[in-house]
């Protein structure tokens, strides 16, 4: 199936300075796809682009198969980084105003708010001045701002930065369920640990170019270093002879790296040989932030 | 299109609705009011009673009578003169001490060509009115000498005199005929007006470009809009709460015109009169009965000096002047607003301000130039040039300049020019600028950002 989004070699430049050089992504439908990079590795700027905030130097951003900017505003939303509403506005007016610049008749920008409001249950805030919430009150209101078009592509930049733990856990839930409904959500984040969470699919961006992309289980496999990790009860055997390379040691645990020629049936083998009592046995798989600082090197800007 | 007006319509009716539009809608013409009626006030009050001892020693301005002197000019409201033949040092030391504010010392006189000048001694300045008073009642007594010494007929002379007021005609075909008192109030007012509006509305349109960067809301709204849509249309919504201030004014004021047309024809009849007349000595009573011909008389010469002016063209001119000016200035206060950001300090936003609001103060001060003289190589000038031609501009046509002249024709067409290069210049910064954080912008960064 052809992708959601798909951009190709897009490049962008500020003055002298490559923000973005030559990258290609494939968005998958339906997916929750994972932006990763540290800050100021240009995943802003690549969904500013996507956004049609920004114009590309050169490339081009097609979605569902069709470059058309105009067209594609409307079909994405966008929850920046940096939140912001209208202070002094009302909650029901601002929500009314965004739904409608993002090209929703008047009638129908009331109804899915209707719909948004009773779903969080705060009908009531529709007279109410944004200045006079809460910050996560805020927060639930720039989430109905950036999903009341109900867009085929949802963009959210660090969703989870400033949120309390009931209101991120409400934003999560809120973005299987949009998926489920056939939304595709990409994730912009540098909080690696995040996206082993939630991706399907990701990106490695670092210095304006992408690393690697692909599906979050590829990738892990792609860059396993085959480390087994057995649990176990009572005393090892002596370790002296081990035909094995230790890779890490604890507490009633080790783990063991396996050259290519061997399989983790033969540490298993092993251990029962020598008469252990194995109580679990895993593949240790690197966690992405442990692919991303061997990819770049140990060196991010942060 | 459509989302312009959205934005529009946002930017307009949430400054309308707001208690402030209403509370500057009704105070500004009565601040205005208040301020003219106080200068006018503070320019009559400005004579303040003087009391000056006169030293002659040419004996021109004064008799003996016994031990006193009689002086011959004349007391009036606001100068009394008395007399003295003591020494000129006691009256210079002492002058404070018999109560007076000063000593003019009349020096003798030996040639009625050449009168040497009078010396005003004081602690305090005279001030131009009393000044010129004063030496207009020693002028009128030296002449009247000098007539009696020709042996001329002072009621001859007097009846020589003559009085001419020139009336002035302008405006080609119309030929109104315009009055240069009303012209020049008329011009510097709206002069006014125009400076105040352009700037207000100008830092109202900087100050709300500035919020939504400071907000971060821009950056949800470009993901819907184009930067130029968003600056258009806080432009155009905010110079339409300016326009319908001013439509508010104008119809107030055409009201009152009206108004007062309606009672000017109710003052013709004489009956009625004869009624208000009545009325208002019976309610009154301590009133003097008005005099019914003599207020008729200068009602109509009133009514017909404000005719003078062309006022539908001028209102239309107005109107246009306000919204080119206001839109050649607005779209550079959006894009310093876009260069602005939380951080910035006044002095940086000071420094990036200065250079929009200087032409407009120079054009003021220009207007205040060209009352003089309205048809002058200054006022040509400074009337086609986008710069200055919306505060310029109207006052000309106040002073009868016509629609049907080269002059409004080439302004408008330069003023047309003028926004739409502006605002081209300015949507090419503020599309960068709104994005820009945590950097500190000059000038020089801003003309960087056009090559983009």
């Amino acid at each position: 199936m052809q992708d959601l989004l798909e951009v190709k070699n897009v490049t962008k430049a500020f003055e002298k300075t490559l923000a973005v050089n030559e990258v290609s992504l494939g968005v998958p439908r339906q997916s929750i796809f994972g932006l990763l990079g540290p800050n100021g590795a240009g995943k802003t700027t690549l969904i500013r682009m996507i956004t049609n905030i920004l114009v590309p130097d050169s490339g081009t951003i097609l979605l569902e198969g069709v470059d058309n900017p105009q067209e594609r505003m409307y079909k994405i939303g966008y929850m920046p980084e940096e939140r912001g509403l209208y202070k002094k506005m009302k909650v029901g007016e601002q929500l009314l105003y965004l739904a409608q610049l993002k090209n929703l008749s008047y009638r129908d920008a009331k109804d899915k708010l209707d719909f948004w409001l009773g779903r969080f249950d705060i009908k009531d805030w529709w007279n109410k001045k944004v200045e006079d919430l809460s910050k996560g009150m805020q927060q639930k209101i720039q989430f109905i701002s950036t999903v009341i078009h109900e867009p085929n592509l949802i963009i959210l930049d660090e969703p989870f930065s400033g949120l309390d733990p009931v209101n991120s856990n409400l934003i999560r839930n809120e973005i299987y369920e949009l998926r489920e409904r056939g939304a595709t959500i990409i994730f912009s984040t540098h909080r690696m640990e995040q996206v082993e969470q939630i991706c399907e699919q990701i990106a490695l961006i670092h210095k304006g170019e992408k690393i690697l992309d692909g599906g979050l289980h590829e990738i892990k496999n792609q860059f396993k270093e085959n480390i087994f990790k057995i649990e176990y009860e009572g005393v090892l055997p002596d370790l002296a002879g081990i035909p094995f390379t230790i890779y890490e040691q604890a507490e009633q645990a080790i783990s063991l790296q396996l050259k290519a020629e061997e399989s983790p049936n033969d540490i298993l083998q092993y251990f029962v040989d020598k008469g252990t009592v194995v109580q679990s046995f895993n593949e240790i798989l690197p966690s992405i932030n442990q692919i991303f600082i061997n990819q770049v090197g140990g060196q991010t800007d942060e | 299109m459509n989302k312009i007006w959205l934005i529009i319509k946002r930017e307009y009716l949430s400054r309308v609705r707001n208690k402030s539009f209403i509370i500057t809608t009704l105070l500004a013409p009565l601040s205005l009011i208040l301020l003219f009626g106080l200068q006018f006030f503070i320019l009559t009050q400005t004579t303040d009673k003087k009391s000056i001892l006169i030293k002659d020693d040419s004996g021109l301005f004064s008799e003996a009578s016994g031990e006193h002197v009689r002086i011959k000019l004349k007391d009036d409201a606001g100068l009394f003169f008395k007399g003295s033949n003591l020494d000129l040092e006691e009256l210079q030391s002492g002058y404070a001490e018999m109560g007076y504010d000063g000593v003019l010392h009349i020096p003798s006189v030996s040639n009625m060509q050449n009168i040497p000048s009078p010396t005003y001694y004081s602690d305090r300045l005279l001030g131009m009115a009393s000044r010129m008073s004063l030496e207009n009642k020693l002028e009128n007594v030296v002449e009247n000498i000098k007539i009696e010494e020709a042996g001329l007929d002072k009621n001859m002379l007097e009846r020589l005199k003559a009085s001419i007021t020139i009336r002035e005609k302008t405006g080609g075909e119309e030929g109104a005929e315009a009055s240069s008192l009303i012209a020049s109030g008329v011009s510097f007012i709206l002069g006014f007006i125009m400076y105040m509006s352009i700037i207000i509305y100008g830092t109202l349109v900087m100050r709300g470009v500035l919020e939504e960067k400071t907000n971060r809301i821009v950056e949800v709204i470009l993901s819907s809009v184009k930067p130029f849509k968003l600056m258009i249309g806080k432009i155009v919504g905010i110079g339409a709460v300016g326009l319908t201030q001013f439509v508010i004014w104008i119809i107030t004021a055409g009201l009152l015109y009206v108004a007062a047309g309606f009672l000017m024809t109710m003052m013709m009849d004489p009956e009625t009169l004869q009624q208000m007349a009545n009325g208002s000595a019976g309610m009154g009573g301590a009133s003097p009965p008005m005099d019914a011909d003599e207020m008729q008389v200068k009602f109509a010469q009133m009514m017909d000096k404000l005719q003078s002016v062309n006022w539908g063209f001028l209102a239309v001119a107005f109107v246009f002047y306000y919204l080119g000016g206001f839109f050649f200035y607005s779209s550079l206060f959006a894009a310093v607003g876009s260069a602005l950001g939380e951080d910035s300090s006044s002095s940086d936003s000071q420094a990036l301000v200065m250079p929009i609001t200087v032409p407009v103060i120079i054009s003021f001060f220009i207007l205040m130039a060209i009352i003089d003289n309205p048809n002058g190589g200054l006022a040509f000038w400074s009337s086609i040039i986008p710069f200055s031609s919306p505060i310029i501009m109207p006052a000309r046509i106040a002073f009868g300049l016509s629609p049907f002249s080269i002059d409004f024709f080439l302004s408008v067409l330069c003023l047309v020019g003028g926004f739409v290069f502006t605002t081209w210049l300015a949507a090419k910064i503020y599309r960068t600028g709104i994005l820009m954080r945590g950097k500190k912008v000059g000038v020089k960064e801003m003309v960087k950002w056009l090559r983009y």
